[in-house]
């Protein structure tokens, strides 16, 4: 299926209700910069990793409007919006992994999954990845078998190896080593970098370690409300 | 107080539509995300499920299919000609056997057997997918989880349940005939004779009706209730239980209701109704 790129993602009013008295988000409104790595910074609990997969596309909110090119997501089936999502790749806060497969049957899932693994490009990637983030030893394993560090990695990798235009970043720095948040920063900026302008970077983060070294535009997310950071 | 009950009655089986329709859609939608995006997914990654879900469904579960078809074949068997044999009717043993495990026994057990240790597997499998985020790291990944995760197994199933009853009543029958035949000596001829002229075109379709309709029941509700989990594990074991019984329930219903109309339409034959 071909990718359609994005050109404008909007949170509008967003509102999220748990139990129908507990309010997480109080009327978001975010025009996601594209182009940019847009930090989500907040306390535990303050609903980043929740704003994250909402404007992934992955949950809907209580009410609001989630915007992906001028097209409210929620009036879109699972194939309308795919060609959009195929462009987007997220890292989840605990790897997501399937468990009943490989390390090395993860990384390429999505890949093999679209057709898209005999580039050349793809194999290229993904032996560079690997090799930079030190994954070869535990190609062979199950995520039940490696620490829960190597999975977080194995998400950040799948997520990487998508090549998307937005890459959506749920805590990638969390409980993985000095070497490996070294190693990610560098690939933001990389990945920021790349041949296309608009690549887009949305990171839910509370590590400071993360933030030093990466040029971000930083929102505070506390009380349900989402501010930008002076 | 027949107010109330009236009521009660109507929100059960409102509810009760609303599950079954559910179902259906499920169902439906999975086999839609398949055929829609048939070209544009690999195929060999669908197959890789299917052949899984046969591996864990079919294959394993013979052994447990192959005792318990020996144990009511020989004692089916058994119990038939005794009894015939008092009323003089030892030739109709085939018909008995055909009627008995052909139609009613196989579905059944097989169900029953593939309900247990399948079903469970896989509502307690997608519900700790969906608590771990996988569900959603598939949808991520522009993977529908209906079309790579629901129909692999529900094709995977059918394909299961049908081979284990067509396995159940080959091991009862003959199997059955082995053991019976140490206690109360049959001639094979008469046996194998008896089977083969007694199995009809309506055996084969009610046969294939109960069993397919088995395969899909059994693995839409599973894999519904196992989507059905929301944040936590304690969520999962609920969800497996609820999917255990509204399989068994759906499937001998269905069953009972498929015997049910054959035994009028067979009463209507004779004139007796």
């Amino acid at each position: 299926m071909r990718r359609e790129r994005i050109k404008t993602i909007q949170l509008k009013d967003l509102n999220q209700i748990f139990d129908s008295t507990s309010k997480i988000f109080n009327n978001i409104n975010l025009d996601i910069p594209l182009g940019e790595c847009v930090a989500i910074h907040g306390n535990p609990g303050s609903g980043k990793s929740l704003l994250l997969k909402i404007a992934a596309g992955l949950m809907e909110p209580s009410s609001g409007e989630v915007i992906y090119n001028g097209k409210n997501i929620r009036d879109l089936s699972f194939e309308e919006f795919t060609p959009m999502r195929l462009s987007t790749s997220i890292c989840f806060e605990n790897g997501g992994l399937l468990m009943n497969k490989s390390i090395e049957e993860n990384l390429k899932l999505s890949l093999f999954y679209h057709n898209q693994w005999r580039s050349e490009r793809s194999q290229a990637l993904f032996d560079k990845l690997v090799s930079d983030f030190k994954l070869k030893t535990y190609l062979h394993l199950r995520p039940a078998q490696v620490s829960a560090g190597v999975r977080k990695i194995t998400g950040l990798v799948r997520a990487i190896l998508c090549n998307p235009q937005i890459l959506f970043l749920d805590e990638p720095s969390l409980g993985i080593g000095e070497d490996a948040v070294e190693i990610l920063k560098s690939w933001i900026n990389e990945f920021r970098n790349g041949t296309l302008k608009d690549q887009t970077v949305l990171l839910a983060t509370q590590d400071s370690r993360l933030m030093s070294g990466v040029e971000t535009v930083s929102w505070y997310l506390n009380n349900g409300e989402l501010k930008k950071a002076a | 107080m027949f107010i109330s009950l009236a009521d009660s009655l109507g929100r059960k089986f409102f509810s009760l539509f609303e599950y079954s329709f559910s179902l259906f859609h499920m169902f439906y939608m999975s086999l839609k995300g398949f055929l829609m995006r048939a070209k544009e997914q690999s195929f060999v990654e669908i197959l890789k499920v299917i052949f899984t879900q046969i591996y864990f469904t079919g294959f394993q579960a013979m052994p447990i299919i192959g005792m318990l078809a020996i144990i009511t074949g020989t004692l089916t068997i058994m119990q038939s000609t005794s009894q015939l044999s008092k009323l003089g009717g030892g030739a109709m043993l085939g018909n008995l056997l055909v009627v008995l495990i052909i139609r009613e026994l196989a579905p059944l057990i097989t169900a029953l057997v593939v309900v247990a240790r399948s079903g469970t597997a896989v509502a307690s499998e997608l519900g700790n997918m969906k608590v771990n985020c996988e569900i959603q790291a598939l949808e991520s990944m522009g993977i529908n989880p209906l079309s790579y995760i629901v129909f692999p197994r529900v094709l995977g199933g059918v394909l299961s349940v049908l081979c284990l009853a067509f396995f159940f009543c080959a091991i009862a029958l003959f199997g059955g005939y082995v053991v019976s035949n140490f206690l109360h000596p049959i001639s094979f001829q008469f046996y194998s004779d008896s089977i083969a002229f007694a199995i009809s075109g309506i055996d084969v379709a009610l046969f294939l009706a109960k069993n397919i309709f088995s395969g899909v029941i059994i693995f839409t509700v599973c894999c519904f209730q196992g989507m059905l989990v929301k944040q936590s594990f304690t969520e999962v074991p609920q969800m497996t239980t609820k999917a255990v019984v509204n399989s068994i329930v759906y499937t001998v219903v269905f069953n009972s209701l498929l015997s049910l109309s054959i035994y009028l339409k067979n009463l209507k034959e004779l004139g007796i109704i």
